[in-house]
This record gives C-alpha cells, sequence and structure tokens, in this order.
C-alpha cells in the first residue's frame, strides 16, 4: 500500500508537529474564536466557518503547555476528523505555519516518547527528520480521540 | 447493493406496507368494507408488481399469495376474521424484513423455508371447492353474477372480449400497452386484434401519441376480475371493456372467428359480444343477458367501480393526496433548511450595512429582500415538520401486540396525530414513546377481570394526545390503569439509595423519582417490558430535543406523561444578552420577565444570593461568575426571570439586547462537555452568540453549590 507522505507542519512553543496534508481544510490567520466558557481547558472557543461551528484547540494547552498571548503570526489550522463516516472540522491554534512537503520514508521513524499526556501521545505517531529539524507527526483520528 | 431505483421501491413499499397496515386497522373495526379491502389489495398488488419489476422476485412470489387471499376476500368468498387479520399483520411484518434484507431472491435454504412455511399459512384459507359464505348485502350482486353466469358450476375456461382503447396520452405516463397485452394474454389462451383506422398519414403522425386499440378474445380460467387487474393503474387512461362470450371454443374455431376479424378490421368497427352468439350452442338469450350485464359495469372493473362509488368522494380525495405530493430525501431538505439559515444571517448583514449606508435604494431592496427571505424560511422550515400521524401506526401495533401476548383489552386512542414537528424531534420521540405506552400497557393497564372487580371498563384506553401549547408542543400519553402508589415509589427508592429514608418529599418529588437512573419499578423482566431501559433514559432522550418530561398519576384513576417540546430543534425566539462582552441567547419562552436591579430587593445569606419576587425568595445566578469567575456590578446589570418546568430562578446577565429569531447550530462533538450551551448562532454582523441551555445551566448551578458545601 503506497503510504501518503505528504505533511504541513507548523510551529508550536519552539517544536515542529505536521498533520497530514490530505486532512487539512483551512488555514485561517486573524481570526479571533467566540469564547466558551466552562469547556475543557484546551478549548478556546468557536468560530463560524460557512455556517458551521468549529471549536478551536489551543495546541499549547493540549501539549500542557502555557498558551502564548500576542503572537504576531498566530493561526488557525483547521483539520477534518473522520467519526462515524462523518467529518468533524477542528481548528487548531499554533505559533506559526511552517512548511508543506512530501517526505522519504527512510526519514520517518515511528515511536515517539515525549512528555505528553497519554492520549496526546498516542496521536503522534513518529518523527520526521527534516534537514536539522526533527517534525512530531500527527495521527488526525488520534488526535480526535484525544480531545472528546 | 441496490441501485437507486431499487432503493426508491424499497422506499415506495415502505410506504406501501404502512397504507396496507393502517387500512388493516381499518378493516378489523369495519370488516364488511369493501372500499377498505379494495385499499388493502391495491397496496399488494403495487408491491407485488414493482418487486418483480425491480427483481425483488421471493417478495412479489410471496405478496402475490397475499394479495390472492384478498382477492377472494374481495369477490366475498372468504370473510375478513381476526385470524386472517393478524395473519395479514405477520406477514406485513415479514415483507418489511424481506425489504430490509434489500435482496432480490433468497438464497439461504432456511430463508426459503421459511418463506414457504409462511406462504402455506395464507395458501391454507384458499378454498378448494369454491364454497361461498356471503354477507346478506352482496346477496343480491352475487344473483346479478348468477344470472350472467347461468352455469357456475361448469368448470372450465371461459371466454371474454376485452376491448382496449387507450388515450392518445397513455405514452406519456411511461406506459407500455403492449406489456399490458402481454399480461392480459398471459391469462390464458388468445387471438388479439388491432384497430389501426385512428393512425393518421404519417405527416400527422405526433410519435408520442398512440393511435391503436386492441380487443382480445381471451379464453381464461381467471374471473373478470384478473381481467381488471391487468389494466388497474390505467384506468382513467383508457377505455376499457370486458364482455363475457359464450363459453366454448370460439378460439378453436378458427376459420369462422378469422373471417368475423377480417370483417371487423375491414369496417374498423369494434367487435361486439353478440358476434359470437352463435359460435356454440348455447341459449342465445343467456349470452345476450350476460353481455348487458357486463356492459353495465364500464371500464374500472365491476368490483373496483362499485367500491369506488360506495366510497364516493373519500376514494377521489385519496387519489388527490397522491398527487399532490412529493417525495424528497431528508438530506435534501436538512441542506435547504441550512441554506436557508445562512441566508437569514446574510439578510441581516445586509440590513445593518443598507441602515449604516442610509442609500435609499440600498434600504427599500433589504426590506423586499427581507420579506422574501422571511416567506422562504416559515416555506422551509415548514417543509421539514412532519405530522406525527406518520409514526403512530407503530404504536398502534404495539398496543395489539400487547393485548395478545398479554391477554389485556387495551385500546389506543390518538387525538392530535395532525400536529407537526420537526423530523429530527419525532426521531428522537419514537422511542421514549414506545417505551412508556409499553409501560402503560404492560404495568398501568390492569387484566380485564381485575378491571371488573375495579368497577372499571374491562377495556383499558392508552390515550395518546398532541397539542400546541404556545411555540411547545405538548405529547401526553395518559391510561386509565392501576396509576403509581407513591408509597411504593418512596420504598423502592430508598432501597435502591436513591433516597434518603428519611427525607420529606411530595408526591410530585416521589413520582419523579421514576425518571433518576436505576429505577425501575418492573417487578420482574417480563418479556413486554423491563429490558433493563428505564424512564431515566426517556428523559434524558427527551432532554436532547430541548423537551422535558413530567409525570402524574392517581392510584388506580391512572398514569399521564407529558412531553413537552420545541416545535422545531434549528430555529428558536431568543432574547439576546451580553455577559461579560460576549453574546448569550435566552430561549425567549423560558424568559418570564426583566426586571431592573433597582426594582428589586436584594439579600444574601449563607444559603444564598437572593431576591424578592412576587413576595417570594428567590435565588439568583450571576452568570458572570458561573462563567468567567467575575462578578457583576447588581446595579449595572439585568437580572431575568427564568423559568425551566416548575423552577424559577433569576439569572443576571450586564445588559440585555433585544429579541431576534435564532438560527441553533450545534457545537458538536468536541464540545458535549459543555451541555448549558445548546449551540451557537451567527449574529447579523457575523459574531457568534451562545444559547443557553436554561435547564441544564439551573442543575449545573446547582451541583456547583452542593459541591462546594461538600
Amino acid at each position: 500500500m503506497e503510504e501518503n507522505n505528504s505533511v504541513t507542519s507548523f510551529k508550536v512553543g519552539g517544536e515542529y508537529f505536521a498533520f497530514e496534508t490530505s486532512a487539512v481544510r483551512h488555514i485561517l490567520e486573524n481570526v479571533q474564536p467566540t469564547r466558551v466558557p466552562l469547556t475543557k481547558p484546551f478549548i478556546i472557543g468557536i468560530i463560524n466557518n460557512h455556517g458551521n461551528m468549529i471549536p478551536v484547540v489551543d495546541f499549547r494547552r493540549l501539549l500542557g503547555r502555557e498558551s502564548a498571548e500576542g503572537l504576531n503570526e498566530e493561526c488557525i489550522v483547521i483539520v477534518g476528523i473522520e467519526n462515524d463516516g462523518k467529518e468533524d472540522m477542528v481548528g487548531f491554534k499554533v505559533d506559526e505555519m511552517d512548511d508543506v512537503f512530501e517526505y522519504e520514508s527512510a526519514d520517518f521513524k515511528s515511536e515517539v516518547v515525549v512528555d505528553v499526556e497519554q492520549k496526546v501521545q498516542r496521536a503522534l505517531v513518529g518523527t520526521i527528520k527534516e534537514g536539522e529539524k526533527f517534525i512530531y507527526k500527527i495521527k488526525t483520528a488520534e488526535i480526535g480521540k484525544a480531545l472528546e | 447493493m441496490l441501485d437507486k431505483f431499487q432503493q426508491k421501491f424499497v422506499e415506495e413499499a415502505q410506504d406501501n406496507v404502512a397504507i396496507i397496515e393502517e387500512a388493516l386497522f381499518d378493516l378489523e373495526r369495519e370488516p364488511e368494507n369493501k372500499e377498505i379491502i379494495e385499499r388493502l389489495f391495491r397496496a399488494m398488488h403495487t408491491i407485488k408488481g414493482s418487486g418483480a419489476m425491480f427483481g425483488f422476485n421471493d417478495l412479489s412470489h410471496f405478496t402475490h399469495n397475499l394479495e390472492t387471499l384478498y382477492d377472494l376476500i374481495r369477490n366475498d368468498k372468504l370473510k375478513v376474521d381476526k385470524d386472517k387479520i393478524s395473519l395479514t399483520f405477520e406477514s406485513l411484518d415479514y415483507i418489511r424484513q424481506l425489504l430490509d434484507l434489500g435482496e432480490g431472491t433468497l438464497t439461504d435454504p432456511d430463508d426459503i423455508a421459511r418463506q414457504q412455511a409462511y406462504i402455506a399459512k395464507i395458501t391454507k384459507y384458499f378454498p378448494e371447492g369454491q364454497q361461498l359464505t356471503l354477507s346478506s348485502k352482496d346477496k343480491a350482486k352475487l344473483a346479478a353474477q348468477q344470472a350472467a353466469a347461468p352455469a357456475p358450476e361448469v368448470k372450465g375456461p371461459k371466454n371474454y372480449l376485452v376491448t382496449f382503447a387507450p388515450l392518445e396520452s397513455l405514452l406519456n405516463n411511461g406506459t407500455n400497452p403492449l406489456f399490458m397485452l402481454d399480461d392480459l394474454t398471459a391469462l390464458g389462451t388468445y387471438r388479439t386484434v388491432a384497430f389501426t383506422g385512428a393512425v393518421p398519414a404519417i405527416d400527422a403522425i405526433e410519435p408520442l401519441n398512440l393511435y391503436v386499440k386492441w380487443q382480445v378474445i381471451l379464453s381464461t380460467d381467471q374471473d373478470e376480475n384478473e381481467i381488471q387487474d391487468v389494466f388497474i393503474f390505467v384506468e382513467d387512461e383508457c377505455k376499457m371493456e370486458i364482455k363475457q362470450l359464450p363459453d366454448g371454443d370460439i378460439l378453436g374455431n378458427k376459420e369462422k372467428l378469422q373471417a368475423l376479424i377480417d370483417k371487423a378490421i375491414e369496417s374498423q368497427s369494434e367487435l361486439k359480444a353478440e358476434d359470437f352468439a352463435d359460435f356454440k350452442a348455447a341459449p342465445k338469450a343467456a349470452a345476450q343477458q350476460a353481455a348487458a350485464t357486463a356492459t353495465q359495469q364500464p371500464a374500472g372493473g365491476a368490483a373496483a367501480a362499485s367500491a369506488a362509488k360506495a366510497a364516493g368522494a373519500g376514494a377521489a380525495k385519496q387519489q388527490d393526496n397522491k398527487i399532490s405530493s412529493i417525495r424528497v430525501s431528508s438530506e435534501k431538505i436538512d441542506d435547504l433548511v441550512n441554506a436557508v439559515s445562512e441566508l437569514v444571517t446574510m439578510q441581516a448583514q445586509l440590513n445593518l450595512l443598507a441602515g449604516k449606508q442610509e442609500d435609499q435604494n440600498l434600504i427599500s431592496i433589504a426590506e423586499q429582500m427581507e420579506k422574501i427571505t422571511r416567506q422562504l424560511r416559515e416555506n422551509s422550515f415548514s417543509i421539514s415538520l412532519i405530522p406525527l400521524q406518520g409514526e403512530l401506526m407503530r404504536f398502534q401495533r404495539l398496543v395489539r401486540d400487547l393485548n395478545t401476548k398479554l391477554n389485556k383489552q387495551i385500546e389506543f386512542v390518538v387525538e392530535g396525530g395532525e400536529i407537526e414537528l420537526d423530523k429530527n424531534i419525532i426521531d428522537h420521540l419514537t422511542d421514549p414513546l414506545l417505551h412508556i405506552i409499553r409501560n402503560s400497557g404492560d404495568h398501568g393497564i390492569e387484566m380485564p377481570d381485575e378491571r371488573i372487580a375495579k368497577g372499571k371498563n374491562p377495556t383499558g384506553t392508552v390515550l395518546l394526545k398532541a397539542f400546541y401549547s404556545g411555540s411547545s408542543v405538548i405529547v401526553q400519553v395518559s391510561d386509565d390503569g392501576k396509576g403509581m402508589d407513591p408509597d411504593k415509589i418512596f420504598k423502592k427508592a430508598v432501597e435502591k439509595g436513591l433516597v434518603d429514608p428519611g427525607a420529606n418529599l411530595s408526591k410530585k418529588d416521589i413520582l419523579n423519582l421514576i425518571f433518576a437512573s436505576g429505577f425501575s419499578t418492573a417487578e420482574k423482566i417480563s418479556d413486554v417490558s423491563g429490558r433493563g431501559v428505564g424512564m431515566d433514559v426517556v428523559k434524558s432522550k427527551i432532554a436532547e430535543i430541548r423537551g422535558e418530561v413530567t409525570i402524574d398519576s392517581e392510584v388506580d384513576k391512572g398514569t399521564t406523561i407529558t412531553m413537552e417540546l420545541p416545535m422545531t430543534l434549528s430555529i428558536i425566539d431568543g432574547l439576546l444578552t451580553k455577559i461579560s462582552g460576549e453574546q448569550y441567547v435566552f430561549p425567549l419562552s423560558n424568559v418570564e420577565r426583566i426586571l431592573q436591579p433597582s426594582e428589586v430587593k436584594f439579600s444574601s445569606n449563607g444559603m444564598g444570593n437572593f431576591f424578592e419576587y412576587d413576595g417570594q425568595q428567590m435565588i439568583y445566578i450571576d452568570l458572570n461568575k458561573v462563567f468567567f469567575q467575575g462578578e457583576s456590578k447588581i446595579e449595572e446589570s439585568k437580572l431575568l426571570i427564568v423559568g425551566q418546568g416548575d423552577k424559577r430562578v433569576g439569572m443576571m446577565v450586564d445588559a440585555v439586547v433585544g429579541e431576534y429569531q435564532i438560527v441553533v447550530k450545534p457545537l458538536g462533538r468536541y464540545m458535549r462537555s459543555v451541555d448549558m450551551i445548546s449551540g451557537a448562532s451567527v449574529m447579523g454582523d457575523g459574531s457568534l452568540s451562545l444559547i443557553i441551555d436554561t435547564g441544564r445551566l439551573i442543575n449545573y448551578y446547582n451541583s456547583q453549590r452542593y459541591k462546594k458545601k461538600e
């Protein structure tokens, strides 16, 4: 089976992460989510995308870090997550976008051990070595479970 | 995999099954009503016919037998009785199974054996010796038939002259007359004559018009009804006549027949029954009489025609209904409603813009648009509403099954079946209703002798009543059974550890305990109810659609369960407020009053924050505090009196903006934990507002308070 190696990478708190490009729906800049009270700590709020309400997750807080305020290039990556044959969209607030590229399978190493919550760790399926950078690859289906 | 035509067939067949089911209930009440039998018969005929067309051969074969049974009934050869109706109900379930199976042909030998067993059950009613049982009012008709067929005991084929003269427009409906001739001639041996005299010159031919008519001399063992059934769908689009010809071997007498046909074609005049009079030594008078009686019942089928006449306008009206509605997939309706919701939002933005620009032309366009948008919104939302009626048949059925299984006498009465609700609400409502009705029948209504001992009518009643109340719909299920004993419920709740034995509860509070999870009053698990799902599931299901359930019960008088439901889930009248700079919407139906803080007297003690309203001390919730751990400045706030069910509390917000029509958008899967926010809405300026679920907010607030105390 041909593995799809195209990823969209971004930076959060100095580290690089990547979603499968096939799951990325939009990238929004300068959008302020509407706060939703009494929700999970990593959810900032919701945004309106063509009449659909999309929750926005603070990626820093998901990793268990302090959220950053006032970054210049703050972006929201909207990702489609498949659930029971239906796609739910979720936005992730990240520090800045990095690149869209295809990696060589030889540069991919599965197994990641990092200091984050177990549910989040499960979504990090491996690292991609891209030049000097190490990029954590995120499996969207698993990150969805971490949000529930 | 079903292709899209088969899918369509399955949907239509399901509708027809529903029609049959409904007719069966009617038939149970009026077993002699020909119009009902006819309705049944037609629906079966459609299932059979289109089933075969789409490759559902076993379904078609099975339905054919069922149809035959009803054919015998409508021809007065069999009488309707309870067993036959029960058998038909059973058969309907079986047809549904076949439809669900979605396969044209059964392959599993077990399935085939099962089908054969079913068919055997039906065919056992088929008479062998044509023994007739007749109701008195049909005797006259029989007498006429006997006159028409002077020797009914003579077996063997009968001869008919069938004249089929379609209207020119027949082809427009996609009907192929040749198929009908095929069906007709499949009934026996035949000779077909085509009359082409009406075909115009080639330059005048309209290719879509049909210019030909036919006559068929048919020799068949089947009776006239079978012949009429061939034309059952084109009754209105053709002239059709069936005349009985003298018995005997008309078709065998080829030369004589050919001469007759040649003459007819040459003169382009139809064959007449009289032409055949001298084919056999049959008494001339009888033949003429036969022809005469048969002509008295023209196209459309003798039974069908007389039934239609008997039913009069009723039958005609039914046909109208069919044409005046179309079938649309629910997805398309969802899309439409979504698009219209978007339009409503955009419209509000346009209004805002027009007001800002102060351009008269733009303002008038915006106003026009607003009118149309409102109309469109109302129309499309009304499309997504469906009457409760459609679901009721299942409940009828349930009650009927309960009667049989439990040996009870329960009558199911419906009031307000025409009340319309959002289809999503109806989807959510069906399971709770089934559960409630099952409970009423199983636990509520007593056995007949017990009822007699109590001086009640041995037949118990389960009443389902639906009506509008403001912007809500109330659905009520009440029974006149034994009711619920609060002491028993209380004891049980204590046993289950749901309440403190020393708790002092009102009767209402005690009755409401049955909605607590882990509570089931069924003493033992029966086949009918008590399968582990309790009233708590009912309550949470109803709460999912922003509904409320309450219960009232009187020992030996009965129990009433009331559900208050919104009419639609996607749009509400809301009161827009501001809390900490964010927009929050309260469902208008839950807001009783808006008070200025200066109008009321506040107090605060260890039990909470209160104010005086209606001479009562009422608690208030500071939403700034609940949502954002802030604190409202009382004097700059507004106080809403919010009622949910029988609870009323004050809620403090920063400001009240006004009344709006709010299109509710769900927050989706990842926000389920935030259940006091039931959704969001896009406002005119593109910003978002959050919609508060007042009932859940009150519950949340209470649970937080208790947590603090602990």
